[in-house]
């Protein structure tokens, strides 16, 4: 087991490298400086092609590329932001707790709702309940993130005023943006749980411990639920990596300071050290995500165990 | 039994909420002390010298002051300077300061501390293009006296001034030790000081209890000021109907013009439209024969824009018809200069005379423009369209259209800029300094049009300059090298209870903001 975890620890270290040479790639020949962006409109060509020269942009490519990987293997420097001049890495941990915390919240919740509602549609299936959990399912997954987020904030902040439209003050800040983040993630939840769960519930080994006489409690919970989960949990390992750099539209459309929005603004500005550190670390963190994911199965499934351990 | 416990819990729970948020929104203005501006996007760096972002520049303004300061007339007035004598030959201004003026650190501001500004000013890559090259030295003569040498004669340093100097502490920056650690707390002179900033969440000022009033000489009414960011434009209009910001609007942060009517009919909101410095037009590439060969092309061209249905289309009907580059509120701009009015016959006629009657052999013409003047741009279109003369339109992502426009590989396109309010500085749109990397977009390269724009900055008298900028426009009108399209109107959004003081062209003053009594 431990062998199959090194392996793709090293496997991810090379994901991380190939993230870094196609962005690295695609941000240099896309059009844009960083010097006419950050000095603005007022800068003559000189003072232009002085800052590009400063911030080292106006290397051949194969040079920047190569002192990159040096700055980030040998001494661990992601560089300073163009735009801000301030290391990078130092920016990303600032939103990464906003980020982390949302996409937590939202993924514990609709882990919990989705699951739940996705048992008893399966276990109720073409009940009423069913009926209708999953068309809302379905509406909720057509709907684009953009307008439920604008829909909720018209509702709840303008027209009841219920709830803070954006920004993180209080803990009222997080209703909205957790409830739209939620909503998506829980549709997925429901629809893959109601699935699998189907599937198992149709097998022998369930029809054996009805026979036997076991409880309807210890049949769905030891019995289905156990089985059912594995996709179930492959499916919340990418719902969380997703929300992590994901969540950019409701970060937009709630003013929040999380990682999704800086990248974008990044990339925006051509800020490509923020760019660069912002990829490499979703990208760690998702490969990271997905090996939980792949241990947790194991320790689920044991046939699944077996086969990591030899 | 235990579902209606639950049910009853789920109703206690909810009107809590509902009871809790209510008294959070309906809070009274009587004690308000917290004044909220909405920011469009992040702050890159709260100081002039190392951001050219007019975001971040108009929290900074709040930070800083300078010798003088630009009234609602864009006049300079003495500010932390109380008064200057200007030599005859115009190359040497001695600035007699104030000895009342005290920096956020409890220093006080000397004639050293402007020397210091000016030399930050020469050095900074963002200022030192202009500043630098009219700005020979800054000496302190005393304590209290600073003179400035100029390059040349240049009559709008003044102007410049409260733009180019936001007076910085000498002994901030040395006890900070390095730019980086500066940022963490800058310090002024201004009604507000530093107090803290979330990056990508909101900056907070609080009143500087020892600030000497300013030009203006008013002392700021609200304690504290916070400035929130916010990634969306709608977010932003909504959060200006709840009450969670007082202020949006202009370089601050824009509302989508189709929320305009909404915010309109609200009654917690007041929504003004002001005059601004901001000019829409249209450039053609100066490097292409097709133009520069061509003045009946470009006369055609100029006719065929229906000027009033581009400010219908794209601006809601806000705005004013341009007639040159500078519009009314800078100095140098003349009515004399009129511009071509919307003639379809006159367009004809020109296209004709160009050797393209009825657009026939006219190749098809690419109009570059970014996402935000796609309007202004489809407008355009249609309305040249009529006169024969076939566009393509080719909208870009911002950064990649303004490096295109600035490097000349464009053939003509949509640009709208915001200069300062006297005439000389739209050289830098003009003079052939600055073409080819600079905002010189149109690539024009005229020898006369140099030699005006060098006449009109190094002459003192007053109305002499008036005639040089006149005679300078006119003849841009004459040779038809742009076509300017209309004069933006700049809004805001605020907070009914709220007076704006007074509303400067580029920004607003927190400290001039008062609640309405």
């Amino acid at each position: 087991m431990h062998r199959y975890i090194l392996r793709r620890l090293l496997f991810t270290l090379l994901v991380m490298f190939g993230v870094t040479i196609i962005v690295f790639t695609i941000m240099s020949f896309t059009p844009g400086n960083p010097a006419m962006i950050i000095l603005g409109s007022s800068a003559n060509k000189e003072a232009i092609d002085q800052l590009n020269h400063e911030l080292g942009v106006d290397q051949p490519f194969f040079t920047r590329l190569y002192n990159y990987f040096e700055d980030i293997i040998l001494r661990f420097d992601f560089g300073k932001s163009y735009r801000t001049r301030e290391p990078v890495v130092k920016e990303i941990l600032n939103r990464l707790p906003y980020t982390i915390r949302l996409s937590f919240i939202s993924v514990v919740l609709s882990s919990f709702i989705g699951i739940t509602l996705g048992t008893i549609s399966a276990i109720r299936q073409y009940s009423l309940f069913d009926s209708v959990f999953t068309t809302l399912s379905m509406i909720f997954a057509a709907v684009p993130p953009f307008w439920l987020g604008m829909m909720l904030m018209l509702i709840f902040s303008l027209n009841l005023g219920l709830l803070p439209s954006s920004g993180l003050d209080t803990w009222k800040n997080y209703i909205l943006p957790v409830t739209s983040l939620t909503i998506g993630s829980t549709v997925s939840i429901q629809r893959i749980t109601r699935s699998s769960t189907l599937e198992v519930i149709r097998q022998d080994y369930v029809r054996t411990a009805r026979a036997k006489g076991a409880t309807e409690k210890d049949i769905i919970i030891k019995h289905i639920l156990k089985n059912a989960l594995l996709p179930v949990i492959t499916m919340l390992g990418l719902n969380f990596g997703f929300l992590l750099g994901g969540s950019i539209i409701t970060e937009t459309v709630f003013s929040l300071p999380g990682l999704g929005i800086y990248i974008v603004n990044a990339i925006r500005m051509k800020d490509t050290p923020a760019v660069m550190a912002g990829s490499l670390f979703l990208a760690g963190l998702f490969s990271i995500i997905m090996l939980l994911v792949d241990v947790a199965h194991a320790y689920v499934d044991p046939r699944i165990k077996a086969k990591y351990t030899n | 039994m235990k579902k209606l416990l639950t049910a009853l819990l789920v109703v206690v729970i909810l009107t809590t909420c509902i009871a809790c948020g209510k008294t959070e929104t309906t809070g009274s203005n009587s004690d308000k002390d917290t004044l909220t501006f909405a920011l469009g996007t992040d702050i890159d760096a709260l100081d002039p010298f190392q951001t050219g972002s007019m975001t971040s520049n108009v929290v900074s303004y709040e930070i800083y002051r300078g010798l003088v300061y630009l009234d609602e007339n864009s006049k300079p007035q003495p500010s932390m300077a109380k008064s200057w004598d200007i030599s005859p030959d115009g190359m040497e201004y001695t600035f007699y300061l104030r000895d009342d003026v005290l920096f956020h650190n409890g220093e006080k501001f000397t004639a050293d501390d402007v020397v210091f500004t000016a030399e930050m000013a020469m050095n900074s890559p963002i200022t030192r293009g202009d500043f630098g090259t009219f700005v020979e030295k800054a000496e302190a003569i005393d304590d209290y006296t600073v003179k400035f040498t100029l390059k040349e004669p240049f009559t709008p340093f003044l102007l410049h001034l409260e733009y180019y100097t936001p007076i910085h502490s000498r002994k901030a920056w040395e006890d900070a030790g390095s730019a980086e650690k500066y940022l963490e707390h800058p310090i002024g002179t201004g009604p507000y000081e530093f107090v803290s900033n979330e990056p990508g969440v909101k900056v907070v000022l609080k009143k500087f209890d020892d600030y000497y009033g300013g030009g203006p000489n008013i002392q700021p009414e609200f304690e504290n000021v916070i400035f929130r960011i916010y990634n969306d434009p709608s977010a932003m209009s909504v959060a200006v109907e709840t009450g969670e910001v007082d202020i949006v609007g202009s370089f601050y942060g824009k509302v989508p013009p189709s929320n305009i009517p909404l915010l309109e009919d609200n009654d917690d909101v007041e929504v003004i439209h002001q005059d601004s410095l901001l000019t829409t037009y249209l450039i053609m590439n100066m490097n292409e024969p097709l133009f520069a060969d061509n003045i009946d092309l470009r006369k055609a061209i100029n006719y065929a824009i229906d000027k009033q249905f581009v400010i219908d289309t794209a601006a809601d009907g806000r705005g004013d018809i341009a007639t040159s580059l500078p519009g009314p509120l800078v100095f140098g701009y003349s009515d004399k200069v009129k511009g071509y009015s919307y003639d379809i016959e006159k367009a004809k006629q020109h296209l004709a005379a160009a050797g393209y009657p009825n657009g026939e052999g006219l190749p098809t013409l690419v109009l570059s423009a970014q996402e935000q003047h796609k309007a202004v741009a489809e407008s355009v279109q249609s309305s040249m369209q009529e006169a024969g003369i076939d566009v393509e339109i080719d909208i870009m992502e911002r950064n990649a259209f303004l490096e295109d426009a600035t490097m000349g590989n464009y053939q003509i396109g949509i640009m709208s800029i915001s200069l300062n309010a006297d005439a000389a500085i739209y050289s830098n749109c003009l003079a052939s300094a600055h073409a080819e990397g600079g905002l010189n977009s149109s690539q024009l390269k005229d020898p006369h049009v140099d030699e005006l724009f060098v006449k009109g900055a190094g002459e003192l008298d007053e109305k002499k300059r008036l005639d040089i900028y006149e005679e300078l426009f006119m003849y841009i009108d004459e040779q038809a090298y742009l076509a300017p399209i209309y004069y933006e109107k700049i809004t805001y959004v605020y907070n009914k209870d709220l007076n704006l003081g007074t509303v400067y062209p580029k920004y607003l003053s927190a400290s001039e903001i008062t609640m309405k009594k």
